[in-house]
């Protein structure tokens, strides 16, 4: 049971589909699952193979289980047999662990050089599936990459899916049309690579196109989080953050400087004398 | 072996061994000068020269641009030209040519500096990710903790198994990040806000760093020293797995080094010969570096430097001439 369940999970994974495995681990009184009891819901949120109870209990672990594939966090969630509308309560409880297994998401690189190979192997160690579409790119110089597409990003058998993050770095070759292609699509991250001046001729041509302007809006140009980044690698650096970033819903701003002011303001009401103490002082010093 | 495999040879050879310098090159000329355009040199931080960009006239010029060079990062474009009839033109250092000659020559100098250098204390998932992606992007990485070795840390430059900063070399860009999740913490800590280093960070979350943080100060560390830590280490991408945290610390770094000038000066390429006052050579005017002055003469118990041998001559036969225009007027 636990090998067809593994072996059915890696072959889920391989074809790339999405899928959750939920996993008994407490059971307190009468349940028709055992601690260890395992399934697999797919994105349809249909038990694919395995048992954690019927009825009700797995209505709400396959409705959770879509739940973490939509967010891709894992959860533990409690279900209370005892309240079974139709048919018999079992009378207990039982704890389950949900975690949704995703496929990689997509790097889709246009352009070569430096600034696309840094970025290729960045994504690469972040857990991205990484495609380079380039004319000049070879699958030497991008060791790190899943596909190499000599075609570039227009050709056809280069697929954005809604999973994907694009970044166009093409240095002028054809860069509008990329972009283009990039921007109509269902991407999650357009961005692209280049001077304000140059992002600013590229928007003109793509409006003059007839690309609604608020399309070409959502592009990040220039591409990346604003870390002062000067040499290719650090070009490189800069837009994965933002990916991160972007996927994540983080904001870029130094960590220890939200903790540094949740904590001055943890430290106001204690030190509230302390405040009205320094207060008159300050004011003095002023003056 | 010619020049120019010499040149890469020399420069591959110090780049290699970490040490700072910088190469100039002669990319015009107008004629009559000694250089030639491709004429190159090598000048490390001590000042020392290998090669050839002109004569005497120039090569402490060039020493002075390049030891500059070294020590902002920048590459820059030097100008010598007899007089400064155009206007200096945007990123170009205007020096007057007062030797004989009377050509123009363009150098442009260009700084090799050692790759900055995280230096990772702990063995900790974080450290691993910060290990692979701080090599993506080009820098040193060195390790530091029990148990890491190179099997572990494989994208590592050197790994050390304690913790013990004597034999590691603290350039002028090492970034610090302590990641020793419960390993040794205040001990890696400590050793590191006593350092000099300009980035210092400490992954955990802050209410961990706040406690760690109470804990060195009860060991008498001053605060001035604990405040350098920042904790948590990062800028905040939203991300929760080892590689995306490490990310977010190499991203923090980049910051840092571009925002905040380099602490570390152990290495500072400044030593006597830049802090040394230039002498005045006084048939022409050039200044010259007094300790690599190859002309010098005395007179009336004063020595003088010259930047060719030209100067000295001219000097060595009526010293009174030149020295009337400088000497303040009784």
């Amino acid at each position: 049971m636990v090998d067809d369940l593994f072996g059915t999970a890696h072959e889920l994974k391989l074809r790339g589909e999405p899928f959750a495995i939920a996993t008994v681990i407490g059971v307190q009184g009468s349940g028709s699952a055992k601690p260890g009891s395992k399934v697999i819901i797919d994105t349809d949120g249909r038990v694919v193979l395995g048992w954690v109870g019927g009825g009700c209990a797995e209505s709400t672990v396959c409705h959770e289980a879509l739940e973490s594939m939509t967010d891709g966090k894992v959860r533990v969630i409690n279900v209370d047999l005892t309240d079974e509308v139709f048919g018999m309560p079992c009378g207990g409880m039982m704890q389950v662990a949900i975690e949704p297994v995703l496929p990689k998401p997509d790097l889709v690189i246009a352009g070569h050089g430096r600034i696309a190979e840094t970025l290729a192997q960045l994504g690469h160690l972040l857990g991205f599936s990484v495609t380079v579409a380039d004319p000049g790119a070879t699958p030497e110089a991008f060791p790190m990459a899943d596909h190499v597409f000599a075609s570039g990003l227009i050709a056809s058998e280069v697929e954005i899916k809604p999973t994907s993050y694009v970044v166009v770095a093409t240095h002028h070759k054809g860069d509008h049309l990329s972009l283009k292609k990039a921007i109509e699509s269902q991407a999650a991250y357009v961005a692209l690579v280049a001077s304000r001046t140059r992002s600013q001729l590229i928007f003109e041509y793509l409006e003059a196109a007839g690309l609604p302007r608020e399309q070409g809006a959502k592009v990040h140009a220039p591409a990346g989080l604003s870390i002062g980044a000067q040499t290719p690698e650090e070009i490189a650096l800069s837009i994965m953050s933002e990916i991160v970033a972007v996927r994540r819903g983080g904001s870029g701003r130094p960590m220890a400087e939200l903790a540094a002011h949740q904590l001055e303001s943890n430290l106001d009401q204690p030190d509230h004398e302390l405040h009205a103490a320094t207060l008159p002082a300050l004011k003095a010093k002023s003056a | 072996m010619n020049m120019f495999d010499e040149f890469l040879s020399r420069a591959a050879a110090l780049r290699s061994e970490e040490h700072p310098f910088a190469t100039a090159v002669v990319v015009r000329c107008q004629a009559p000068v000694s250089g030639k355009p491709g004429d190159k040199a090598i000048i490390e931080a001590d000042g020392s020269v290998w090669g050839w960009i002109g004569g005497g006239c120039v090569q402490p010029l060039v020493v002075r641009e390049a030891l500059k060079a070294i020590g902002d990062g920048k590459p820059r474009l030097v100008r010598v030209a007899p007089s400064q009839t155009t206007e200096p033109e945007e990123g170009t250092v205007s020096y007057t040519m007062t030797c004989h000659s009377g050509g123009a020559l363009d150098i442009y100098i260009e700084p090799v500096l050692a790759k900055p250098q995280i230096l990772i204390l702990g063995r900790s998932a974080v450290a691993k990710a910060l290990a692979g992606l701080g090599k993506a992007i080009g820098y040193r990485i060195t390790v530091m903790a029990a148990g890491a070795g190179p099997e572990i840390f494989p994208e590592a430059d050197t790994t050390k198994q304690a913790l013990d900063l004597s034999e590691v070399e603290l350039g002028r860009e090492t970034f610090i990040v302590v990641s020793t999740q419960g390993e040794q913490d205040e001990e890696a800590l400590e050793l590191a806000c006593r350092t000099d280093a300009s980035y210092i960070s400490f992954v955990a979350s802050d209410v961990k760093s706040h406690k760690v943080f109470e804990s060195l100060a009860a060991k008498g560390i001053p605060q001035e020293h604990i405040s350098r830590i920042r904790a948590p280490a990062g800028l905040r991408l939203g991300g929760l797995s080892p590689q995306e945290i490490a990310l977010s610390i190499l991203a923090e770094i980049v910051q840092v080094r571009k925002t905040e000038p380099a602490r570390i000066e152990r290495n500072k390429p400044a030593d006597s010969k830049q802090n040394q006052p230039e002498a005045i050579d006084p048939v022409c005017g050039m200044s010259v570096e007094p300790s690599q002055a190859k002309y010098a003469s005395e007179y009336r118990g004063e020595t003088y430097y010259f930047c060719c041998a030209g100067c000295k001559q001219e000097f060595d036969v009526h010293p009174e001439n030149y020295l009337a225009a400088s000497l303040p007027s009784p």
